[in-house]
């Protein structure tokens, strides 16, 4: 492991005790392990919740995942932080997974490509709380998982990138027509309420 | 991706929008960062979408606190399921070193030079605790087929004979000696049945 070469930010205190934890690990050390489960357990199942929206699974990514982190804690080259190489090995599993259970992964954005109306912002606020899970659901698992990396784990698009290991432009597109189905959604949603 | 992956060279608003979401979460630095402050200060629909952006993330926010379970409800759950594959693995270590040890001694006892235990000898007059004899004397009508079934029907094998007076030693299991010899003596075409064994 080139440790040594970890980016400057994982060189912070957090990111300092993660690298701590996998070497650790890459021993066989399992109380190591254990503390980097536990640090990374609630993010992770929020992540592959939110990825999946099917709470049956979570568990059994989340073992997969971290399986495949205390094997391949000896491959972790510093190049990203630990947090990314962390979840970019749960993305994949959360995709693994979903294909093993037949779900779509992607959806055609061009069946997205309806436009929507103007947003009343103040309304729309309402019907995004009120609506959310269930627009999200709309979504393909993809576009679910540009959704979670950014607001809820505050991911900038270029570690966004490197998590899902694509383009940053294709970031960027999985977002554009993410916020654009969940717009149509929760038009839906709100034209059901009435 | 099987969708088509837009391309970000267009118009300054269009780039800007695309961006959004990185300013919302704070992550938008250096001149990505400028420029979009810059467009959002004269732009009513960016900073429409600004604010809808907003509540999209607090909305995401709210819903994991509703949804992610708290760390106290981690530790009452227990141990989590691949802590115990992992205890599981290192118990198949452990199993596994034992099989190696066993391997190795094995291979050790094998590979010394042979050393055959000593050889006990026995002579057909030897004693054995376990069988006892019986001299057996067949009428000559006695046919070879009856007389093995005889013989069967007792457990019994040949240990000499025939004699020179036509008697055959049997050796018989020594606890079911008495009834096989009174078998053997109510059995048609045996003319004499005795005990070789002293006190039997």
């Amino acid at each position: 492991m080139r440790f040594l070469q970890a980016t400057s930010e994982a060189g912070r205190a957090a990111g300092q005790d993660e690298l701590v934890l996998l070497e650790r690990i890459c021993a066989g050390d399992a109380q190591a392990f254990d503390a980097l489960y536990r640090a990374y357990q609630p993010r992770l199942k929020r992540f592959i919740g939110g990825m999946t929206r099917q709470p049956g699974l979570v568990e059994e990514v989340l073992d997969d995942t971290m399986m495949v982190v205390w094997h391949k804690a000896p491959t972790y080259n510093g190049e990203a932080k630990v947090s990314t190489w962390i979840f970019a090995i749960a993305y994949r599993q959360t995709l693994k997974a979903l294909r093993r259970h037949g779900d779509e992964i992607e959806l055609a954005e061009e069946r997205d490509a309806a436009s929507s109306p103007e947003p009343d912002v103040e309304r729309q606020q309402q019907e995004l709380h009120r609506h959310l899970g269930r627009a999200l659901a709309g979504l393909s698992a993809e576009q679910r998982a540009v959704i979670e990396l950014t607001y809820y784990l505050g991911y900038g698009c270029r570690e966004i990138a490197r998590i899902m290991d694509c383009p940053v432009d294709t970031v960027k597109t999985r977002m554009f027509y993410a916020r654009r189905k969940l717009r149509t959604l929760l038009e839906l949603k709100q034209e059901e309420a009435l | 991706m099987s969708g088509r992956v837009l391309r970000f060279g267009g118009s300054a608003h269009a780039d800007v929008d695309r961006l959004l979401p990185w300013l919302v979460n704070g992550t938008l630095q250096g001149e990505e960062l400028e420029r979009v402050r810059a467009h959002l200060a004269g732009c009513a629909a960016c900073q429409r979408e600004e604010a809808w952006l907003r509540s999209l993330q607090e909305a995401c926010r709210t819903e994991d606190a509703a949804t992610a379970p708290s760390r106290r409800a981690v530790h009452r759950r227990g141990r989590p399921a691949i802590h115990h594959a992992l205890r599981r693995r290192a118990w198949q270590h452990w199993v596994i070193a034992v099989q190696a040890v066993l391997v190795l001694v094995l291979g050790v006892a094998l590979l010394r030079p042979e050393r055959a235990p000593p050889a006990a000898y026995h002579t057909l007059s030897a004693p054995d605790a376990s069988r006892a004899r019986l001299v057996v004397v067949f009428a000559p009508s006695l046919s070879e087929a009856r007389m093995r079934q005889l013989l069967r029907a007792c457990d019994a094998r040949v240990v000499d004979g025939p004699t020179a007076a036509g008697a055959w030693v049997l050796s018989v299991p020594a606890a079911r000696a008495t009834p096989i010899r009174e078998a053997l003596r109510a059995a048609q075409g045996v003319t004499l049945v005795a005990s070789l064994d002293a006190g039997r």
